[in-house]
């Protein structure tokens, strides 16, 4: 396990009034798997990815990266947004993907971290758009951009929250289909959060189902359906209707 | 072509000229000679256009007025530039540490209504009438606003900016340098506009002042000088040379700053 959810308890005090976000919740992340994290809005999935990040504090109970209690926001998780402004407008295409290696002196030279950029970009088949600036870009380019960015310096954890909720549902197909092929091809562990119950099958290996409420795991679920899968398939039918059932209850 | 994109073509054309202030001076000018040449005012208070064009002409072939321009050019710019430092400094203080906001929020609301022109009598006390009066004086007109601008512009920074930049292993000087600078480019535009107009405006008055008591002067004291005889075209050079170096600032310097950075980007606000 490289990631371990202990005991976690989260609230927010609203006028003097203690919210519970989760209680006690307990999982693991297995190394190289695909989680995605499923649930209503509103069920604190995304709070929980900003704790794992370290940008939200937690109240009780521990989470740890290898053994190693986290506290605060570093460099082996990487987190991407669903925001499209999560890129620097005021650098290109290029010079996004450069920056986390330049900051953190990975690469021997600045030619060396150029190619490492232009590599990784031309995995999400922006090679023509290196020298674009991202205002120039569609919001399915700009999610492409900053995946590669948090890709560039290889994270032990990538979190993706909710990161193709803003584009159309042709775009989110493409995306998915590259997300999943680059998890495939490269060593990466992710932990996905979303609302959508047919993207989480479509790309997991594993889906952590929540509810409303602080005890709010229902179910941890093995999706072991093989590659490559087809939206109108029986198992991922089966699968969809058990866990709209699990998520309605 | 068709008629449709002959008149779209004229359209433009028109649209261009009238966007053009080149266009409105000529026809500012055209007026100016028009009430000149009434006869309802004397020349000596209202020249004609050819007169104070002359008196331009032997300023700049004397060297006069070029020598007043960079006098007064390079003080504004030593002015600047400290006052530019100063603003970064006190901004970034204000952003890292919590007990200088406070001092920060206090001076800007202390200091930035106060007129350059103002502090003059106690400046000449402190300083005597000299470069370093007229610096102070620029320096305080350029330092406030432009700290007020640049703080704005930081809280406008997007929260998510930041968390990027801690998400990539960015310390506090760091996030200033590579985020917090850039991302706030706009608003520090915007501030060094209105730090400039101010800075320009309180040097000529400072010099009106200090330039009949010191030595040398720049544009302020040639315009200042003359007055004292009299000569109001001379007033018009001086005047016509202040106008043309702001519009030429805000057109080649600020308009082009604009164009290679912010509008670039698509960060306009």
């Amino acid at each position: 396990m490289i990631l371990e959810i202990k005991n976690v308890t989260k609230y927010f005090l609203q006028n003097g009034i203690k919210l519970e976000v989760h209680k006690d919740m307990n999982f693991g992340v297995n190394e190289g798997e695909f989680l995605c994290v499923l649930g209503p809005s509103g069920c604190g999935k995304s709070t929980l990815l900003k704790e794992i990040a370290g940008f939200e504090k937690i109240d009780s109970g521990c989470i740890s990266l290898n053994g190693k209690e986290i506290s605060k926001p570093e460099i082996n998780r990487i987190m991407v947004f669903q925001d499209f402004d999560q890129l620097f407008p005021w650098k290109t295409v290029l010079q996004n993907v450069i920056f986390p290696l330049m900051v953190n002196k990975i690469g021997e030279s600045k030619i060396e971290r150029e190619n490492i950029a232009r590599s990784y970009l031309s995995m999400v088949k922006l090679d023509e758009f290196c020298d674009y600036y991202p205002h120039q870009l569609s919001g399915g380019m700009k999610q492409r951009v900053a995946l590669v960015r948090a890709l560039v310096i290889k994270p032990e954890i990538l979190l993706m929250d909710e990161p193709f909720g803003s584009v159309d549902a042709q775009t989110r197909d493409e995306l998915q289909h590259m997300l999943l092929s680059i998890a495939q091809s490269i060593n990466v562990t992710i932990m996905f959060v979303t609302h959508d119950i047919h993207e989480a099958i479509l790309l997991s290996n594993r889906i952590i189902v929540m509810g409303k409420g602080p005890d709010n795991i229902k179910k941890i679920i093995n999706n072991n359906i093989p590659f490559p899968r087809k939206d109108n398939q029986q198992e991922i039918l089966d699968m969809h209707e058990q866990i709209y059932q699990l998520i309605k209850d | 072509m068709t008629i449709i994109a002959q008149c779209g073509m004229m359209q433009r054309m028109k649209n261009r000229i009238l966007n053009s202030k080149i266009f409105w001076c000529i026809i500012l000018i055209i007026i100016w000679q028009i009430v000149y040449s009434t006869g309802k005012f004397s020349p000596l208070i209202f020249p004609s256009v050819l007169e104070i064009l002359n008196s331009l002409y032997k300023a700049i072939i004397s060297g006069e007025i070029i020598y007043g321009a960079i006098y007064s050019l390079n003080l504004i710019f030593k002015g600047l530039c400290i006052g530019l430092i100063l603003a970064v400094i006190l901004s970034s203080l204000s952003i890292l540490f919590k007990s200088f906001r406070g001092l920060v929020d206090t001076l800007v609301s202390i200091a930035h209504p106060l007129p350059g022109i103002a502090l003059l009598p106690l400046i000449i006390l402190w300083f005597g009438a000299g470069e370093i009066s007229i610096i102070f004086i620029i320096v305080h007109s350029v330092v406030w606003p432009l700290v007020l601008n640049l703080l704005t512009g930081f809280k406008a920074i997007p929260k998510i900016y930041k968390q990027v930049g801690n998400n990539y292993g960015l310390n506090s000087f760091e996030i200033i340098r590579y985020i917090m600078i850039p991302a706030s480019l706009p608003y520090f535009l915007t501030g060094m506009r209105i730090s400039w107009a101010r800075a320009w405006r309180a040097l000529i008055s400072a010099e009106m002042i200090f330039g009949a008591a010191g030595g040398k002067g720049g544009l302020g004291w040639f315009i200042f000088k003359n007055r004292v005889f009299m000569d109001t075209t001379g007033i018009f050079a001086g005047l016509i040379v202040i106008v043309i170096i702001g519009m030429l600032v805000e057109d080649l310097i600020f308009n082009k700053l604009e164009k290679v950075t912010i509008k670039k980007w698509g960060m306009t606000i």
